[in-house]
């Protein structure tokens, strides 16, 4: 039996999380998957506050940003993540449609540990994601403390 | 050159000695050589006398030996002032004698002293004999008169002869001086006086004075050469005179408070005073209240008689305004004489330039200002497109393919094929959004130009276009490439395009061919690197309008595109500060080429350069 871990994706449009959810699906991974929809509430939910303090603590396996996302932006995210000593060590990966030379520059100088451009081909946009989701999810061995769930 | 230095007075004198001396020492040896031996031989001729008369007066006294009678005559004889002393001698012993001593006391020795030597002073003369004649003729010898004479008379004579001669001589040197002194008072002095108080006179200020030319030939020749002088002192003097009536500048003299002393005429037709108007007064009176204290601290500078140099004041016009002048001044002991130059135009030039500048720097500034602006918003609007707009198309295409393998099954044919324009449509608005992003980021993107291995970078671009080229057949020639600096990575999106072109126009015939090549460019720095293909070529009326954007030659029934490969070409080129341009003819093939300049040190973006119609 494979171990699930959790994946938390933060995007603010309901099309792009249908289509990483629908990606996601043929793996099984989509149920591991936790949703927020922008800066405030990733930020909210990796310290379990406000709506999200009644959840079991414990850090994702992966987090998957978007960049434009309103309130907090998903380089704010960034940044607070690995300025954060219990939250630095999660993978992080930024998933946009920024192809922009500065939010590439920016990201890596925060410390992201990957950044995919969201192909316009759908074929290619599941594909991307599939293998995200398989490699981080399932392949890469996260650091200790993360939730993990089982199939 | 310790060696003493006369001047001419001494040297005057000195030879006036030499000379002196001379003709005395001349004159002296010719006066005692002339009145010695006269005086000697009349001493000669009368002792010769005395000693004749002596012999004979004294030749019965000394027959009879009367002593005394004897006596009488020799005191008699004795008185001749040659003779210093007479001695008669009988048998060489003196009978009787009389002698004279240097004081002139008469001594008689008489037989009684016979025995006493006697010392006669002065020379002795040859012994006479003293005969008696009896009066039968018989003559009988008595003894020897012999005379002592004395040349003290002669030395005395011509002592004094030659103290006359002295005393002439020195007479006669007086006289002359005497004389030369008056002649040259006469011819000399006199005229010398006149031109000397012509001189004086001239430099009163009476300056058209001329001397006289009269008096010796020397005196002429200095009049005239006076006369010559002067008049060039005229001539230059009224030369400066024309340069200080003329001048264009404003020039005059002052004495150290400032008070003007001479003005030319320049300061009647700049300021509108009369010189009449100025004189006498200072020109600290004209000077704009603003710049006196300036003005003042510059006086005293002068008085400190610091260098010469520029300065610059307001002065009043007769009608009350100022204009700006430029001065130079040079003190000269209590007198300054200064340049003024109007400089108004000059410095309202200066003022209005500067305002002008002042204006176009803001205007630039602004310029710049709202340009960076716009830059910015384009910067905004591409990421805006980077990111908002390719977001709903990747929607669209997301959930058509979702739609498709959810419904397909129950749409009819007509719903399948809308289904399908709607996808292909979608896909041709996301290549278009991914190349027009592409080309704004090769305009906006740092030029990061490095060596580049043009045979390297050829290969990975073949490597890139697998995918077309392993289901095709093709022949390639590829020739050995010259590397070349650029950026890499634009280069290779040339590259990409160009060869990815060649593929494409090559497809629809038999036998593709594609070469990949190098030509010498212009000059040594430039290379030119070209891809020639068989293909479908193009016709050349269109030639201009290849490498603009949304610009297409071809239908897209024909060949897919999207018409912008060709402008991001160009554009890279020109920002390499190379050129681009191709060659073809219809079915029979194209040729695109580009040139860069192979330069390893030169970094220069020419964005600047580049052609905005392209935009």
């Amino acid at each position: 039996m494979n171990e699930l871990k959790e994946i938390l994706l933060a995007e603010d449009d309901p099309n792009d999380v249908e289509l990483t959810l629908n990606a996601l699906e043929d793996y099984n991974l989509s149920n591991s998957v936790q949703v927020v929809h922008n800066g405030e509430e990733a930020i909210d939910y990796l310290h379990r506050h406000g709506a999200f303090s009644t959840i079991p603590s414990g850090n994702p396996a992966l987090i998957l940003l978007d960049l434009k996302m309103p309130k907090v932006d998903g380089l704010e995210v960034l940044r607070h993540i690995k300025s954060d000593a219990d939250l630095q060590n999660i993978p992080t990966v930024m998933l946009t449609s920024s192809r922009e030379e500065k939010d590439i520059i920016e990201s890596y100088k925060l410390g992201v540990n990957a950044y995919v451009v969201k192909p316009v081909d759908f074929q290619q946009f599941i594909d991307a994601v599939k293998k995200l989701g398989l490699f981080w999810a399932l392949y890469n061995e996260p650091p200790p403390g993360s939730i993990r769930k089982y199939r | 050159m310790g060696k003493k230095e006369f001047t001419i007075y001494e040297r005057v004198i000195l030879v006036q000695l030499v000379v002196i001396v001379l003709i005395m020492a001349v004159n002296v040896f010719i006066t005692y050589r002339i009145n010695w031996s006269r005086e000697i031989s009349r001493m000669t001729m009368e002792i010769g006398q005395v000693s004749r008369r002596l012999s004979s007066q004294i030749s019965i006294p000394f027959w009879i030996l009367n002593e005394n009678e004897t006596q009488k005559i020799l005191l008699q004889e004795i008185k001749n002032p040659y003779l210093a002393g007479i001695a008669i001698m009988q048998d060489e012993v003196l009978w009787t004698g009389v002698t004279v001593n240097q004081e002139g006391t008469v001594k008689e020795l008489s037989g009684a002293e016979k025995n006493v030597p006697v010392t006669f002073y002065g020379t002795e003369m040859p012994p006479i004999k003293v005969f008696h004649t009896d009066n039968r003729g018989k003559a009988w010898e008595l003894g020897d008169l012999v005379l002592y004479t004395t040349d003290t008379p002669v030395k005395k004579i011509v002592a004094s002869l030659l103290w006359q001669a002295v005393i002439q001589t020195i007479a006669l040197i007086i006289g002359l001086n005497i004389l030369t002194i008056v002649l040259l008072y006469m011819f000399l002095n006199k005229p010398l006086k006149q031109i000397t108080n012509t001189a004086r006179r001239i430099g009163d200020g009476e300056i058209d004075l001329q001397v006289e030319v009269t008096g010796t030939r020397e005196i002429k020749t200095l009049a005239t050469a006076f006369n010559k002088m002067t008049s060039r002192l005229r001539e230059s003097i009224a030369e400066l005179d024309r340069y200080f009536t003329n001048s264009l500048d404003l020039l005059c003299i002052a004495d150290t408070k400032g008070v003007f002393r001479k003005l030319n005429m320049e300061w009647e037709s700049t300021l509108g005073y009369s010189i009449a108007d100025l004189i006498g007064r200072s020109f600290l009176d004209f000077v704009h209240n603003e710049d006196i204290d300036r003005t003042l601290a510059e006086l005293q500078n002068l008085d400190k008689n610091e260098s010469p140099h520029n300065f610059v004041n307001r002065f009043r016009q007769k009608d009350g305004t100022y204009r700006w002048l430029e001065w130079r001044s040079f003190p000269y002991g209590n007198i300054i004489y200064a340049v003024a130059r109007d400089i108004t135009a000059r410095v309202w030039n200066e003022n209005e330039m500067r305002q002008m500048n002042e204006e176009l720097e803001q205007k630039v500034t602004r310029r710049t200002e709202s340009l960076l602006m716009i830059n910015r918003e384009l910067e905004s609007f591409s990421y805006s497109v980077s990111h908002d707009l390719r977001s709903p198309l990747r929607h669209i295409i997301g959930f058509i393919n979702l739609l498709e393998s959810e419904c397909r099954p129950v749409l009819s044919d007509k719903g399948k094929h809308y289904l399908d324009v709607i996808a292909n449509s979608s896909k041709k608005m996301g290549l278009l959004i991914d190349q027009l992003l592409e080309l704004s980021r090769t305009g906006r993107l740092e030029l990061k130009k490095t060596r580049v291995d043009m045979n390297a970078l050829v290969r990975e671009v073949l490597n890139e276009l697998s995918d077309v080229t392993s289901k095709r057949t093709i022949s390639w020639v590829i020739d050995d490439l010259p590397e070349t600096s650029a950026d890499p990575l634009m280069l290779q999106a040339v590259l990409t395009n160009l060869i990815g072109n060649a593929l494409k126009f090559t497809r629809t015939g038999e036998n593709a061919r594609i070469q990949i090549s190098s030509l010498p460019g212009d000059n040594k720095n430039q290379t030119v690197y070209f891809v020639k293909d068989n293909g479908v070529g193009f016709d050349m009326k269109y030639q201009d309008k290849l490498f603009g954007v949304f610009q297409r030659l071809h239908s897209s029934d024909n060949f897919e595109g999207t018409g912008i490969g060709l402008a991001n070409v160009h554009r890279i080129i020109s920002r390499h500060g190379g050129k681009v341009w191709a060659e073809g003819e219809i079915d029979n093939g194209a040729t695109f080429y580009f040139s860069l300049l192979n330069e390893s040190k030169t970094d220069t973006d020419f964005t600047l350069q580049r052609d905005n119609s392209h935009e």
